[in-house]
Formats: structure tokens, sequence, C-alpha cells
């Protein structure tokens, strides 16, 4: 710019000095110069016309004196005087010598005519005089000399007169001649004398005044001057068509320098135009920003598509797009605007993205945007041809960044002519597609943050439910436990096809019911504390399906899609197989017995953290099990509860609501979480997440066999409930083993200290009121280290099996204690014992 | 345009000539008489012509302040000094007589031998000139700076301190201003035929007949040509030949210019004797009577110089109102 200011002043000074030059050279020749020599000479020749005139005049006797002749000379010698000041050159100066040197010595001239010619008219004067004295009749002279005289002044006028000179001359001298020889009277004589000494004179002056004045009426002075004069006009002529010329460069010049000035005008205006264009621009731009800015972040979407209108419709081009980019959903959304009467093109603008994101001319990468002014001059290749059949003449593809990551494009698509973008336009515009990448980035942050709220709430509910149902549990299995060992017992008494012995069959198997809905609850409520282990998902799939091909409709397919390698997680394979089971049955339900159930395993690696629907999940590789079905879906309100317990949206009695929050327990039991997506009409997909973990060795598990009896060991039972401890000093005498039973712990306790010795194995309810489980384990162990005890408890209890471990708690048991378990737990701790006591 | 002004000032030229000649003409043309009347009136600039007379005045134009220009143009005493020769800053006696300043505006060139074309040029020279003012600019200037009254009066006239130009200029202008109208002989001219008695006119009859008028004659009587002193006799056979006698030739070198001397004014005669470039005539009579022998080749009677002598003395005009004088007694 300073450049370009830089040769505009030179311009400028160039052509001023040009206009000066000219305006110098243009300037007419000096007219009033021009006008005084004119004068001068005019005046000259006028002069040197009136000055031979007066000397014929006074040659001739009508000027009778020399004032005249004087005041003529005066002028002309003023006027050589104003000629020789006149600058001049060549020709013309010697022209004017020779005119002053003329001048010169014609005032000589002038000066010997006067001098001269008042002597000869003195004399001829006198001469006149005297002959008229001499020759009158009352002269004293005598009649001869009278005629003589007569004669002389005769021949001498003639002289004068100029008429036959030499002859009027010869006759004077002879008369005069005469006139000597006749004697004179002495009073005459001296008249005569006189006579002859002006006769004498006037012969010898009038040839010398003749010969000066026929020189001063032949000088040239005259024809130089007007030589002169004409040497001036052409002079004065040339100068002033040089002048003209000049005048005319002038106002060439005049016109190039308004020429110039104009374009400078325009240029000044054009980017005046340009800076007010610019200016509406960042306008618009400012006005977009600020209304994105004051939009709820709800409208925020309306925000975007109302900015892409205005940019569209001020930039001039038919289409224009925001298209993003997700990492969960590839091509996620778009927000665009085109022209009305335009109808989009399939794969518009998610299309575009692809085209964006993969661009490999580099040659049209401006200021880190893609500008392909004419897509027809693009090479041939994929990316013309996509764009091209997107209808795109001219492109313009802005990236989008949001907190350092490319989250999509901006873009611009000129359909109907081509169309070029200025440098400055695409920085505005790079500037408009940070605000809208702002903007929905805000907005998608704040739906974010809307869903860790919903989850984290979510959470809660769970806990609380989780709590209360727990806690319902307890006291519920503690009842069941006393139901169903009565029973059992009963049904060991009665004979078994009498009525009683079926009644009280009836009543164990509806406390069993019972103890399975109470587990379920404890699933749900998180609480169990079972071991696991690494479990290979793909033949416990393989097995459930088996099972839940048996069970559902025929009308209901079942896919499998499983891995072709084996994949683990860590857990319970028997909680694991009820997640399974659940989800499927769920499914089947949601499909009202007709549909496809899709059941599907995979192993997702996370780069990073991922919330979900319905949990998050932190970085890690997790094994996917997907359930999906084709049946009628959910609204955004049913899936957000669909895992809390009770709530169901099956008609009263066909569901107990409790089957997918128990899915919900055990998956997060294990560590996972769930994410479901569903549209109503569209079919749901249940996803469970599990963490991976390394595939176990082939191994088989201990399979059931007939149960370990035991071999009248003593068996130290501790529960507060008396009627458990009732229970369970029956459960373990039908057993084979001798069970001494406490409801205090203190007084437990005190028994073995009495006799540590009396004891084989210990069995303790965790929860009571006056000694934990725990402490009492504790205390025994401080008695006899190598003292077998098993821990019941009724509901999830203490999480941490390493804490009750360290007191030397051998096995939890979970409450209502079964027989079999029972029977299996005892064998197991006191055949060990066996070994290392009684070995 | 500029063609037409030039046209019009070309055109006016031509007028006024025309209209000069016509006014030359009346003159004298149609009253056919070779003498013509001091014009009247002539404006100059008062201030200047005021200045002009304090420097004529002023002895310390002179080195030693001992001679003003007035000291040999008494304006009292006809313009001259009444005698035969000046005498310098240095009292010696110069080469030749004071003309008188009267009219000298008049006269074609200056001096007896017609030697300076102006009065600045005149002026000057004499002011330079050892033999009479033997002034130096640098002392004139000094002087006239020195002097209050002459720092107003050229402030005044031209508007700046003494410069050579103005001093030369001041003293011209008011030697232009000393003109001698209203003679009566001039009242005459003008047609007042009872101006001048009939002697008189006789005595200018004379003066004609006997061709005094052929180089006496134009507005000042003279002073318009060159002459030569002696046509018919030598006026200087008594005695030794000085270099000024020589008059022009001294000055051109021209074999032609020896005794020639420019013809002197008649204006005022009766008071500016003594007579001829030498002063040595006395009085209008011997003048008359010289004019005669030399130029004329004739012993003149008495009666006629006497006529003629009459004729002369009434050529003396009037400056500032009052006829001019002559203190010495040549009374006209």
């Amino acid at each position: 710019m300073t450049g370009a200011a830089g040769r505009m002043v030179l311009v400028v000074l160039g052509l001023l000095l040009v206009l000066t030059y000219l305006l110098l050279r243009g300037a007419a020749p000096d007219a009033a110069l021009h006008e005084r020599r004119l004068r001068a000479l005019d005046a000259l020749i006028l002069d040197q016309a009136a000055l031979q005139r007066d000397v014929l005049r006074t040659s001739h006797g009508l000027l009778l004196n020399y004032d005249p002749l004087v005041a003529t000379l005066r002028t002309l010698r003023e006027v050589a005087g104003e000629l020789r000041g006149a600058e001049a050159k060549g020709a013309s100066s010697s022209l004017i010598e020779s005119i002053g040197k003329g001048l010169d010595e014609q005032e000589a001239l002038v000066e010997r005519f006067k001098s001269a010619h008042a002597l000869l008219r003195n004399s001829l004067t006198y001469f006149g005089h005297l002959s008229r004295v001499l020759g009158t009749s009352t002269s004293q002279a005598g009649e001869d000399v009278r005629l003589v005289v007569g004669r002389l002044a005769n021949s001498m006028f003639r002289f004068v007169g100029g008429s036959s000179n030499e002859a009027a001359s010869a006759e004077a001298i002879a008369l005069l001649d005469k006139l000597s020889m006749l004697a004179a009277p002495p009073a005459i004589r001296a008249d005569i004398t006189a006579l002859r000494a002006h006769s004498d004179l006037i012969l010898r002056a009038f040839p010398a005044v003749d010969g000066i004045l026929a020189r001063l009426l032949a000088t040239r002075i005259s024809d130089d001057a007007g030589t002169l004069r004409d040497l001036f006009i052409e002079e004065h002529r040339r100068a002033e068509r040089l002048a003209w010329i000049f005048r005319g460069l002038l106002y060439l010049a005049s016109v190039a320098l308004l020429g110039y000035l104009s374009h400078l005008y325009v240029r000044l205006r054009a980017n005046a135009r340009k800076l007010q264009a610019r200016s509406d621009f960042e306008h618009l731009i400012a006005g977009i920003s600020a209304q994105l800015i004051d939009t709820p972040l709800e409208r925020t979407d309306e925000g975007v598509r109302q900015g892409l209108e205005l940019l569209g419709r001020h930039t001039g081009v038919d289409r224009a797009y925001v298209v993003l980019q997700r990492a969960d959903d590839p091509y996620g959304r778009a927000h665009t605007w085109s022209r009305e009467e335009l109808k989009a093109p399939a794969g518009w603008p998610d299309g575009v993205l692809a085209i964006g994101s993969t661009w490999t001319e580099k040659t049209y990468e401006r200021h880190g945007c893609i500008d392909v002014p004419a897509v027809l001059a693009l090479p041939a290749g994929e990316e013309k041809a996509k764009l091209t059949e997107l209808g795109i003449r001219s492109w313009l593809c802005v990236p989008m960044w949001y907190a350092g990551h490319r989250v999509g494009l901006l873009g611009f698509d000129a359909v109907a002519a081509e169309k070029r973008w200025a440098d400055d336009d695409i920085a505005l515009l790079r500037t408009i597609s940070e605000v809208f990448a702002g903007a929905l980035g805000r907005e998608q942050a704040e739906r974010e943050k809307q869903a860790l709220e919903a989850r984290l709430r979510h959470a809660q509910r769970m806990e609380a439910l989780g709590t209360l149902a727990g806690g319902i549990a307890h006291d519920f299995n503690n009842i069941l436990a006393a139901i169903l060992g009565y029973a059992e017992m009963a049904l060991g008494r009665l004979g078994r096809d009498s009525r009683e012995w079926r009644y009280v069959q009836e009543v164990r198997k509806a406390g069993e019911r019972a103890r399975d809905i109470v587990d379920r609850i404890l699933a749900f409520s998180r609480r169990s504390e079972r071991r696991h282990r690494p479990v290979r998902m793909r033949p416990l799939l393989e097995e459930t399906a088996g099972l839940l091909t048996a069970s559902l409709p025929p009308t209901v397919t079942l896919r499998t899609l499983l891995p072709d390698t084996e994949v683990a997680v860590l857990g319970e394979p028997s909680r694991l197989h009820q997640v399974i089971m659940n989800l499927c049955t769920n499914a089947a339900q949601a499909m009202a017995g007709q549909g496809v159930i899709v059941i599907g395993l995979d192993v997702v690696a996370l780069d990073s953290a991922r919330t979900l629907s319905h949990g998050t999940l932190a970085a890690g590789r997790y094994v996917r099990l997907t359930v999906r079905d084709s049946g009628h879906g959910m609204d955004p309100a049913t899936l957000e509860r669909i895992f809390e317990p009770f709530f169901t949206t099956k008609a009263v009695g066909t569901g107990t609501g409790l089957g997918l929050a128990m899915v919900h327990g055990i998956v997060s039991d294990h560590g996972g979480a769930m994410h479901v997506h569903s549209r109503p009409g569209a079919g749901s997909s249940f996803e469970a997440y599990f963490p991976q973990t390394e595939v176990p060795p082939a191994d088989d598990d201990s399979s059931e066999g007939p149960l370990p009896l035991g071999a009248g060991e003593t068996v130290l039972l501790v529960d507060d409930e008396r009627p458990l401890v009732r229970l369970g000093e029956e459960m373990l005498a039908s057993i084979g083993y001798e069970p001494v039973g406490f409801d205090r712990s203190c007084a437990a306790l005190a028994a073995f200290r009495a006799d540590p010795d009396r004891f084989d194995l210990v069995l303790t309810d965790e929860l009571m009121p006056e000694m934990t489980g725990t402490e009492l384990a504790s205390a025994l162990h401080e008695v006899r280290p190598d003292l077998p005890i098993i821990l019941m408890t009724g509901h999830g209890g203490r999480a941490d099996l390493r804490e009750v471990r360290a007191v030397g708690v051998r096995e939890v048991l979970k409450k209502p204690l079964l027989r079999a378990d029972l029977a299996r737990g005892l064998a197991r701790h006191l055949a060990q014992q066996g070994d290392s006591h009684h070995g | 345009m500029a063609a037409a002004c030039a046209l019009l000032a070309l055109s006016v030229g031509l007028d006024s000539r025309v209209t000069a000649d016509a006014n030359e003409s009346a003159a004298m043309g149609l009253a056919g008489e070779p003498i013509t009347p001091v014009p009247r009136a002539a404006a100059f600039d008062p201030d200047k012509v005021r200045l002009g007379e304090m420097l004529f005045h002023d002895v310390r134009l002179s080195r030693g302040d001992v001679l003003a220009c007035a000291s040999c143009h008494v304006l009292a005493d006809g313009g001259d000094d009444n005698r035969a020769r000046s005498q310098g800053a240095d009292g010696a006696p110069l080469d030749f007589n004071a003309p008188t300043v009267f009219n000298v505006a008049l006269n074609f060139r200056l001096n007896w031998r017609g030697n300076f074309r102006s009065l600045e040029e005149q002026n000057e020279a004499v002011l330079l000139n050892q033999d009479l003012m033997d002034m130096t600019w640098e002392e004139l200037l000094a002087k006239l700076r020195a002097d209050q009254a002459y720092r107003d009066a050229f402030a005044v006239a031209y508007g700046s301190d003494p410069a050579p130009a103005q001093v030369l200029n001041a003293l011209a202008t008011f030697q232009r201003s000393l003109i001698t109208p209203d003679a009566r002989f001039d009242r005459y001219l003008r047609g007042e035929r009872a101006a001048i008695t009939e002697e008189e006119a006789r005595g200018y009859q004379l003066f004609k007949d006997y061709g005094c008028a052929s180089c006496h004659q134009g507005v000042n009587v003279g002073g318009n040509l060159f002459q030569r002193f002696g046509i018919f006799s030598d006026p200087f056979a008594q005695g030794p030949v000085r270099t000024a006698d020589l008059g022009r030739f001294t000055i051109t070198d021209q074999p032609d210019d020896r005794f020639v001397f420019r013809v002197p004014s008649l204006r005022n005669v009766a008071v500016t004797a003594p007579y001829f470039h030498d002063g040595r005539a006395q009085t209008l009579e011997q003048a008359i009577e010289e004019m005669a022998r030399s130029q004329l080749g004739r012993l003149l009677s008495e009666q006629e110089i006497g006529l003629i002598a009459t004729f002369l003395r009434i050529l003396t005009g009037e400056y500032q109102g009052r006829l001019l004088s002559d203190r010495a007694g040549s009374s006209p």
C-alpha cells in the first residue's frame, strides 16, 4: 500500500512538473513586448517618413525652422533606444544594429543638412535682399549693374530652383564675372561685394545641401525597419504557434491528469465499496455471532440454520451448510440452507463432509480452507466427480474446529454460477465457522451435561431403591429361611404320598419362588458378593440361546452373531446367564411374540471415556453383548426409567418389573454399563458392556454329585434369631453333623473359650446385635487360628471378601441356607481341616 | 484583442502625430514665421521641482561648499553669471561663457559644443568635473543624507533616500521648469499685433531679411543646430586661437567641426550678456555687429544694428510671472 501511495505521489509530482513546464512554455509570447516592438517600428517608419518630409519641406523653404527635425530626431533616437533595449537575437539583432547605425549616420547627416541649409538660406535670403535693393530703379547702381544683378538673380534662383542646374550655375558664374568688371558707385560697392560672396556661397553650398538631401532620402532605414517588422511578426507568430502547441500539450497533460485523477477516484470508490461490502459482511457475521450467543442452547440448531441462510443470501451462494463429524455417529448432524427452488441432491451434505475430510488437491487450499472456484477446472478424479454429482460449480469448504478438534465443516456451494471468494471473505468465514463450532459445541456439551445429570439422578434413584429393597429382602430372606427350613423338615417326616406332604411341598415351592424374587431384588441391589471368575462368553451365550429357543414361541426367531474368537469377562456364569435370559425375555415381550431377536457379541475398544444412555464407561476394552429386537420400541421417557425396579409398561400381572432392573444390577456389579437406543416403532437395542478379561484355560467345573454328609463333627452355629438357630441345628443334624446352637454371639464365644477343641467348625450369621460374625470370627481365631469358620449373610452385607478372609472366614454362604449348599461348603472345609487337624 | 489594441494605439499615435503637425502649422506655418512662441504651461512634479531648486542653490554640491549651480546660473541675473567666462570651484576661469539656464530644456543639445543631449548627463558632468563642482557621489550623498531636510524632501518626492538618479532627476526637473513664456514677441506671434512697436517690427523684418533667422529660428530662436563661427570673416584673426575656440571639433575630431558651435538661443538675450562662447561681446550691439561681419560678411549700420537689438530685447520672457532682468544693468 505504501508502495502504491509512493507511486501515486511520484505520478502526481511528475505530472505537476510537466504541467509547470508546459505552462511556462505555453505562456503566450510576451504580447506587450511584441506590441512595443511593433509600435516602435511603426513609429520609426512614420518618423522616418516625417523626417524625410520635413527635410524636403525645409529644403523647399516650406519649413522655416528646424524644431520639427529636432523633435523627429529625438523621437527616432528614443525609438532606436527602445529597439536596442528590446531583446532580440539573430537576424533581428543585426537589423537593429544596422538601423541604429543608420539612424546615427542619418542624425549626423541631418545636422550637416541643417548647418549647410541654414547657411544656404542665410545667403539666399541676403542675396534676395541685396538683389532686390540693387535691382530696384531707385538704387544708386547704374542701369548696367542693375541689369546684370537682375539676370544674376534670375539664373541663381533657377539654379536653386533645380532646373538646368549646370547651365544656371555657369550663367551665374559668368554674370558674376561680368558684375566684377562693371564699375559700380562707391555707395553700393559693399553690397556688390556681399552679393558676390553670397553668390559664391550659394553656388558652393547648394550642391552640397542637395547631396546631403539625396543621401538622406536614399537611407534604407525604413526598409530595414519594415524588414525587421516582418521579422518580428514572423518571430512572434512562430513563438505563438509554439505556445499554442505547448498549450495544446498543457491541455493534453491536464486531460491526462484528469484521467489519472478519475482513475484514482474510481479506484478509491471501488475500495470504498469493497470496504463497505466487507464492513457489511463483518456486521452480518457479528450479527450472527451475537444472535447465536443470545440463542438459548436448545434453539442453537435453528440459530445456526438462520445464520447459514443469512450468510448464503449475503454471499450469493446457493447452498450453505454445517456438517458435523461425531465420534459416536460419523456424519452425525447437518445444518443446511439452500435456495428455495433448489432440491438437495442425494448424499448432500453428508457426502461433502467425506470429500472435505479426505481432500487431496493441495493447490486448492487457501488459508486452511478448500476453495474451488471452478469445479470444472479441477483435475479429473473422484473429487471432481463427487462435486459434480452434487451439482456444485464452486465450492468453499471451511473446516470447523472446537476445543482443538476438527468437528466438521462449513460449506458453501455455488450451483447456478461460479463464485469467487476474496481472502477477506474467507478469513471472515473462518471466524463464523468458529462461532458455529463454538455454539454447536456448547450445545452438545450442554446436552451431554444434561445426560450426565440424568444419569446421576438415575444412579441415585437406583441406589436408594437398592438400599430399600436390600433391607426388605434381608428380612424376607430370614422369614423364607424359616419357612423353607421347616417345610423341608416337614417333608422329611411326612410320607411322600400323603396329602400333608403335598401341601408342605407346595409351601416349599412357594417359598422357593419367593426366595427367587428376593434373589432378584438382591441382584438388583448389587449386594451379592459372589466370587467373579473369568467366564467364556461364547459357550454361555450358545447354551442360553439353546434354552431360549426352546422356551420362546415359534413365531419369534432368535439369531446369534458371535465372534470367531473367544472372549471372556470376569463374572459369575449364572448371573450372566440371567442377564441374557432377561434381555431376551424382554425383547420377546416387546415384539408381542412375533419378530426377530438378534443376540450379538463383540469387543469394543474405547480410546476415551464414553457416556452411554444408562451409565458411563472409562476407556478400555469391553465385551459388548447386544440384544436387538424388532419390537415396538420406546419413547425417551420410558427409556430413561427402563431399569428402575418395578417399572413396567406391561399389563399388571405379566411381569414383575424386576427383570431389567436385575440386568442393570448384574451388569453394574460386573463393572459394566448399559446402553439402550430405541425409537418408538423402530425396535430397541440393548447393549451390555462388560470389561474384557483374558480368556481362561479350559477347565471343567465341579459337577454336581451326591451330598457329602458329615461324620458327626461338632459345628458351632450362631444366629441372633432363635428360629433360624433351630432351623440350622435341624439342617446340620440332617446332613450328619452335631450342631451346637447359640442365639447370642457372646454366649457362643464363652462356650468356645470354655472348650476350644470341642468344635470342628463354626457357622455364624454376620449381622448380630452384640457382636458381628466377623468380630466373632476374629475372636475365635485368637484362640484357635486353624478353626474353619463359615459366614452366613442375609443380604449383600460386607462386600469385601478380603476383609472377612483376613479374620479367618473360609467361606460366605448366602441365606437362606440350602441344604445342598451347606453340605458342600461344610464338607469342603472340614475335609481340609480333617487333613491338617487329624492328620 | 491585443492586435486591436495595438491598432488603436497606432491610430491614436497617428492621430496625435497629425495633431502635432497641425499645431506646428498653426504655430508658425500659417503665420509664416520662423520663430514660434514658448509654450506657456508644462506640468512638473512640484515636490521634485522644490527639491531640485534646493539642490540647485546648495553650495554643498561642490567640494568645499564653495559653488552651487546657482553660482554661475543666477536666476535673478537672467540665468547666467554676467562673466565672460565662469569660474570653477578653484576660482580659475573656465573655457566657456556660462549660457543661461532659462529655457535650457528647449535646446536640442547642451553647452556651447553641444556635447550633452540630456540635462541629467550634463548635470552629472558638471558635478563630477574637477574644474567645476569637483564632487563625488559618495561625498555628495553623504552630505545629503546627513541633512534631515533633504531626507524628508527626497522621501516626499521619490519615496527613498538620496541617490544619484534622484539627485540628477530633481535637478533636471527643476531646470526644465525654468521656462520663460510670454515675451512680448511671443504675444505678437500669438496674434497680439499691438504687443510690439513699429520699430521692433522693423527690427524683426531686418532680422529675417539679413538671414539671421536662418539659424536663429524655432521656439528657442536658435539652440536647434550647429553652425560655424566665421563664414565670411575670421573672428579669431585678432588673437591666438584657444583650444576651446575649436568648438565642436574638440569633441568629434571632425575637420568640418572646427569652430563649429551650437547656435545659441536668443531668448532673453538682452539679459544674458556678455555674449559668445568666450564672452567677447559685452553688449547686444557688439554681438550683432560681430555676427553680421562673420556670418553675413557685412558691416551693418548703427541704425540697422539698433533696430535688430530692439527686436532682440522683446524676446525677454517671464519666469514665475516676472519679466527676467539683469542686475548687472544691461537692462532690456
